[in-house]
């Protein structure tokens, strides 16, 4: 249920401006513990700045979608919902310097996939990669924890598909005028991956964006259903809130509908600033990392029994030395 | 992990081992299910541990669910926290030194389906209730646990699940005949063979495999038909298996949602459900927690003068106030 979902109690924001405060303020944290080093001077040119980290996640996001939709087995359109979800929710709060988006769109993909029980294997998932299938495993495998801990384990994506769905079959049973709304169905779910692109799931309702995409299609189509959405669907709320609901689908459609293209020609200098300004502790490739990975990964266990078996060993050469042996 | 202070191994579950635990700040005592990563190269965090976080946050605070009051990342481990519960039902069952009474059973049963009511108001279906999955807490009241098979369903679109679910003496025979489309109703059919162990102290259908498990579910509620179970023949594995034919049991009744049993009148007639203060509460000593030896021990045969202190010792630290 939705009215009552960890989604609308902590990861629905109110608006652009209030995320783009809290992308600012994540940007910022990242520079004040990392630039101690560095003249404060050189800072823009040396860190990200908040509209170049837009760019590079929105284009992260960009190469999320194209690998689940050639992903193989065939991959259900809420498994997309949700990844991007995940990606949009970890870069409210955390700067692209702190976490490569490549990683973390893998990552995102991944849980989604676990999540929403579309079943796959890590060797099946990797096996959607070209390059060095092994690395990646670890990769995802390595970041799959911290994800969900950014994410304060609040799991569950309410993707508006399912409400879309529901659209479909109230106004073919109660808006006669409107019957013949199926063969809408591939415009309505076009505006609801348009939607995907923007910040749309982490401001709105689900069953708002499906509704947005119904009006926005069938107003295309010269069909009205103001009388519908009035009368029927919001049948008895009250004027406030019919106000309200007409307000926010104006928003959807024109947030879905404003979208920027992405700055395709500065990605390469893009992605060649984060390889300096990353956070190094957080990348799979440098030692720090590698330590840390092996570090977590070496079992309690096993890490008790050989500090044992260490002792025994110190203990008993410390006896032959005693005995003189 | 340096909030809580470690009390004690409580059992090792499914997916990982359940410790005792006291919150520092709080100085509530919490259960914690460790739940270990798999290995590199294998899948990752389990899909139990994740159906689990998935369904408990989302669903807001019930008296009859456990509660799982955080999660957070351990070395290579999640770590589920759940407030702690002193027993589960299935030792209820099996140490209770008097046979349960009428209202203690209907009190059971109507936490049981309160609880259940709530999970699937809230699009949870539980697929594993057993009396084990259901704790007991030190008021003697009963909560649902272990979301580790839980799935968030869905009413509309054609989603396939899993047959392989719920412990085999608690599973509907749909689930037997290999369903792979199913609803809620599996888990009111657990609630169903739960209540019937509540009523005999053993469990319903002890079935030794799961087509001996079929057999013994028709061999006391008959074999069911098309006209009684509309869609049954077309089920994957209906042609399968025969078995002898059983007279058919006339039912009252078809299975119910938890919400409309909560309102059949076995609640509302005499005797009433107990409150939980009259509920058995069950010492966990099986689980291997030695309990606390109690420091004096009194003896009946000895003379009362000796348990008292003389008043001539204390006299001396005695202050005399003016």
């Amino acid at each position: 249920m939705f009215a009552t979902s960890s989604q609308r109690k902590y990861w629905t924001f109110s608006g652009e401006t209030e995320l783009a405060q809290l992308r600012k303020e994540a940007n910022e944290r990242y520079i004040k513990t990392h630039g101690t080093k560095i003249n404060e001077d050189s800072w823009p040119d040396y860190f990200f700045t908040v509209p170049e980290e837009r760019v590079l996640c929105r284009h992260f996001e960009f190469l999320l979608k194209e690998f689940c939709s050639r992903f193989q087995p065939p991959m259900p359109k809420y498994v997309l919902g949700t990844s991007l979800c995940y990606f949009k929710r970890f870069y409210v709060h955390t700067s692209v310097m702190d976490y490569h988006p490549k990683e973390i769109m893998l990552t995102c993909v991944y849980m989604a996939c676990k999540v929403e029980e579309f079943n796959v294997s890590i060797g099946q998932f990797v096996g959607n990669l070209k390059g060095d299938r092994e690395k990646f495993a670890n990769i995802v495998l390595g970041f799959e924890l911290l994800l969900m801990d950014k994410l304060h384990y609040h799991l569950t994506v309410h993707n508006p598909f399912r409400p879309l769905e529901g659209l479909f079959i109230d106004i073919k049973t109660r808006c006669k005028k409107a019957e013949d709304i199926e063969k809408l169905r591939k415009d309505a779910e076009a505006f609801i991956e348009k939607s995907l692109a923007s910040d749309a799931c982490l401001v709105f309702a689900p069953s708002q964006i499906a509704l947005a995409a119904i009006l926005s299609v069938t107003s295309r189509e010269g069909i009205n259903l103001d009388s519908y959405v009035t009368d029927v669907l919001l049948e008895g709320a009250s004027e406030e809130n019919l106000k309200n609901t007409i307000y926010q689908i104006k928003r959807i459609k024109y947030m879905v509908k404003a979208q920027e293209p992405i700055a395709r020609d500065q990605i390469q200098r893009l992605q060649r600033k984060l390889q300096a300004c990353r956070n190094q502790d957080n990348n799979p490739e440098s030692d720090v990392y590698q330590k840390k990975m092996e570090e977590m990964f070496d079992d309690e266990e096993e890490n008790r029994s050989r500090k044992r078996a260490r002792y025994e060993e110190e203990e008993e050469a410390e006896t032959r030395e005693l005995l003189g042996v | 992990m340096e909030h809580y202070t470690y009390l004690g191994r409580i059992g090792e579950g499914a997916h990982g081992i359940v410790q005792k635990a006291k919150h520092v700040e709080s100085g509530e005592v919490v259960a914690m299910k460790k739940v270990p990563l798999l290995r590199k190269l294998e899948d990752g965090v389990p899909h139990t541990a994740l159906r689990e976080i998935k369904a408990l946050e989302e669903i807001e605070d019930n008296p009859y669910v456990v509660k799982l009051r955080e999660v957070f990342p351990h070395g290579s481990s999640v770590v589920l926290v759940f407030e702690y519960m002193l027993s589960d039902l299935s030792e209820v069952i099996r140490n209770s030194e008097k046979p349960l009474t009428e209202a203690q059973i209907k009190s059971y049963m109507m936490m049981l389906l309160k609880g259940v009511a709530f999970c699937h108001e809230n699009n949870i279906m539980h697929r594993d209730l057993k009396p084990a999955n259901l704790l007991i807490s030190s008021t003697g009241h009963l909560k649902i646990a272990d979301f580790g098979l839980a799935r968030v369903f869905q009413n509309v679109g054609d989603r396939q699940y899993s047959h392989q679910v719920a412990t085999r003496w608690y599973r509907a025979p749909e689930l037997l005949y290999g369903a792979r489309k199913y609803d809620e109703g599996v888990d009111l059919w657990a609630v169903g063979c739960i209540f019937g162990e509540l009523l005999n102290t053993s469990p319903l259908f002890p079935g030794e495999n799961d087509i001996e498990q079929l057999c013994c579910v028709l061999r006391t509620l008959g074999t069911p038909n098309e006209k009684i179970w509309p869609g049954m023949s077309e089920l994957p594995d209906y042609n399968k298996i025969t078995f002898e034919e059983n007279p058919p049991i006339p039912f009252e009744e078809v299975r119910i949602s938890a919400k409309e049993a909560l309102l059949h009148p076995y609640f509302f007639t005499e005797p009433l459900p107990a409150h939980h203060s009259e509920l058995p509460i069950p010492q966990r000593s099986r689980r291997g927690i030695p309990r606390r030896q109690q420091t004096h021990l009194y003896s009946m045969d000895t003379p009362l003068e000796k348990s008292l202190i003389d008043p001539e010792q204390l006299a001396p630290h005695v202050v005399k106030i003016k």
